[in-house]
């Protein structure tokens, strides 16, 4: 894979550059801030997408005030290169952060606390979701988002295991993804995902980042 | 006093700080009034001029302080009446700042105004500020004082002056005085200083000039006293009080306490994050390299090499370990600062509730949501307030729900006397439907236990703030929290 790295801490992101390049990933540049990215990424991209990176890496606490600078590149670039695969990290996860990241497309977007790059495995695994087109949201947002529509009478009706099949969907992850995770059997994870989308009035829909969307948008009421 | 040029000051005490409060002395920027040079420097006519008003100043403020000690005490026997009282006693300080103005302008002296009058409320709360005004009992205190000063002064700086003058001249206009008999005869043109003695004789004509330019001299001597008791009156009567300065000099250290703090904590978060926890993150990822390596390594060779097992073992424990000090660290970072809040209070809260074990409810109204709607010490103060308030009504209340209100408000008590506090607040309430029953335990504070309310109560009037809990029994539970939008003491 190509990869594009926006990082304003060069330990983290020599860190993230170095394990890439072990896995025998291409790093296409490696950035301190915001307008660097643009820069870079400007560069990188010839008419019609071509040249593109397969996953822009970027971190959401970026100077020069450190408040959300990556995030609003990661919004511009996606508005401008619908489709880019783009993973978003950060120290904290914010509801916020996450409503604005998933307004309208979902498609191959990621939102992951740092902290998931610890296991280097899954964040490669998520590194390649990303890029197949897939979403990848970190359990906490997920958690959050669930904690945020407590309460609700919809979310009341599941059973323990449809809420875990829930919370999986809502990370993006596949039904067999789904069926690894918590030993099921294919079969048993469709049946289970049928339910809650009947239970929650949810419209079925096949490709799992749509559906990512609307769980999510469930979630948020 | 005489040593410096004009215009300097020279016994001022330095000020405390840059920004100093006002200092309640006489500022020493006179002119210096020597013995020969009196009657021909400006301050000297200054103070003249200063006198000559008060002619008519001091007079009409004598009659004022006696109509408001009549008035008042007449129209106080209905209770109603004392509020006519009230006024006048406020009204006084207009010829305070009258008086301070002719200060400033010909006598050299600048007083500061003292506090603002501030209504009280209600009928017995806004009667007792008005009669119990100690800047207007001063002002008519002055008045009644001043009136003898100046009047004395008046007189004494009028009359060396009238006679200094005309001695001086004396030579010049005696002639066209009325002839005088005297006793033995003699018929004379000239003042009378006695029985038969007449200054008609040029020797007696330049004795009295000598005494009208000694008298000339004298004159700026005299009134300057004279004037200086006036202007000592002025200082000490019409000035803000020793104590209201006070107040509003701790009430800015105070409010720079706070800043400091509230700007020092968002610098040890952020050094926090940038430094140590990206670090622990690089570590992280390179421990959990290691252990794939080691895994694949482990799975590969045969079992004749256990160290890779212990290894792999090793490093698996030291990577869990490090992934939850990320976790750790990342929750105290939020109770230091939470970087949220650089993105307003709203979407703060709205984590916060989410995270809540019990279900939350926000609501923060959009007027402060702008940019600097809040100053940032206040913002931080407010998440706190209610992280705290819904960490209680969570652990405490045995609710169903918890709602958060976050709106502007107006004040809900006059300030105290001698600050400068804000007039725009923030109204945070935080409501559940428990159990009640909650209090705040000021008298008997345990460090540590129970003390998360009072610990509350006390950072809340570090700012001026107030916090009120109204908890029934079985009725849930509610508290108000009042809080400025800029810290007190600060601009």
């Amino acid at each position: 894979m190509r990869i594009l790295i926006a990082e304003d801490s060069a330990i983290l992101r020599d860190g993230l550059v170095a394990l890439l390049q072990r896995r025998g990933h291409e790093v296409v540049g490696a950035v301190p801030d915001a307008d660097a990215l643009r820069a870079a990424y400007a560069d990188l991209v010839g008419p019609g997408g071509a040249g593109a990176p397969d996953v822009v890496v970027v971190d959401i606490r970026m100077p020069p005030t450190f408040t959300d600078e990556g995030l609003r590149a990661a919004i511009e670039l996606r508005a401008a290169h619908p489709g880019q695969g783009v993973l978003v990290f950060s120290q904290y996860v914010e509801t916020q952060f996450a409503s604005r990241l998933l307004a309208d497309d979902a498609r191959g977007l990621g939102y992951l606390l740092k902290d998931r790059v610890a296991d280097v495995g899954e964040f490669l695994a998520a590194l390649e979701r990303i890029a197949g087109g897939q979403t990848v949201l970190d359990p906490e947002v997920v958690t959050q988002l669930m904690g945020a529509s407590r309460g609700d009478d919809g979310l009341g009706r599941l059973t323990p295991r449809e809420r875990e099949v829930l919370e999986l969907m809502a990370q993006g992850r596949s039904n067999g993804a789904i069926a690894e995770a918590l030993f099921l059997s294919y079969g048993a994870v469709e049946k289970n995902v049928t339910s809650i989308f009947d239970k929650l009035d949810l419209p079925q829909d096949a490709a799992d980042h749509r559906r990512v969307l609307a769980v999510l948008r469930y979630l948020r009421g | 006093m005489a040593a410096t040029a004009p215009g300097q000051p020279s016994s001022t005490p330095p000020a405390p700080t840059e920004q100093s409060a006002p200092q309640a002395t006489t500022p020493a920027r006179l002119e210096p009034v020597g013995f020969f040079s009196g009657p021909f420097k400006r301050r000297t006519w200054s103070e003249l001029l200063f006198l000559v008003c008060t002619l008519v100043t001091s007079s009409v403020g004598l009659a004022y302080f006696f109509f408001t000690i009549g008035a008042g005490a007449g129209f106080g026997v209905t209770v109603v009446g004392l509020y006519v009282g009230g006024s006048l006693v406020v009204g006084a300080r207009m010829w305070g700042s009258l008086y301070r103005a002719e200060g400033r302008a010909l006598l050299g002296v600048d007083v500061p105004a003292p506090v603002p009058f501030r209504r009280g409320r209600g009928f017995w709360g806004g009667m007792g500020r008005m009669l119990g005004d100690t800047a207007g009992w001063r002002a008519l205190a002055f008045l009644f004082l001043s009136f003898v000063t100046n009047l004395v002064g008046a007189v004494f700086s009028l009359v060396f002056l009238a006679y200094g003058l005309g001695g001086l001249t004396y030579g010049i206009w005696y002639r066209w005085l009325p002839l005088q008999q005297a006793d033995d005869g003699s018929w004379h043109r000239g003042a009378q200083y006695g029985p038969g003695w007449f200054v008609d004789t040029p020797a007696r004509i330049w004795a009295q000039a000598g005494v009208g330019l000694l008298l000339l001299f004298l004159w700026p001597q005299i009134q300057r006293g004279f004037v200086h008791l006036t202007r000592l009156l002025i200082v000490n009567l019409l000035g803000p009080t020793q104590a209201s300065l006070r107040v509003a000099d701790l009430e800015r250290s105070r409010g720079r306490t706070v800043e400091d703090a509230d700007a020092r904590l968002r610098r040890i978060e952020r050094d926090l994050h940038d430094g140590t926890q990206a670090r622990l993150v690089a570590v992280a990822m390179q421990l959990g390299e290691a252990k794939e390596q080691l895994a694949g390594a482990s799975s590969g060779t045969e079992s004749d090499d256990p160290t890779v097992a212990d290894v792999l073992g090793l490093v698996t424990l030291a990577h869990d370990s490090t992934k939850e000090a990320l976790t750790e660290l990342r929750e105290i970072a939020r109770g230091i600062h939470p970087p949220v809040l650089d993105n307003g209070l709203a979407a703060a809260l709205g984590t916060l509730a989410a995270r809540s074990p019990v279900r939350t409810v926000v609501d923060v109204d959009p007027a402060l949501s702008e940019r600097d709607a809040l100053a940032p010490a206040i913002e931080a103060l407010a998440y706190y307030v209610v992280a705290e308030l819904v960490t209680n009504a969570a652990k405490h209340a045995h609710g169903s729900t918890v709602w958060v209100l976050v709106e502007p408000a107006a004040a809900a008590r006059p300030p105290a006397p001698g600050s400068t506090s804000p007039t725009h607040f923030v109204r945070i309430r935080v409501r559940d439907d428990g159990v009640g029953g909650a209090a705040v335990n000021l008298t008997d504070p345990r460090p540590g236990e129970g003390s998360g309310l009072a610990g509350l109560v006390e950072r809340v009037r570090a700012v001026d703030g107030t916090l009120d809990v109204v908890s029934p029994a079985g009725a849930g539970t509610r508290v108000d929290v009042l809080l400025p939008t800029v810290v007190p003491g600060e601009k």
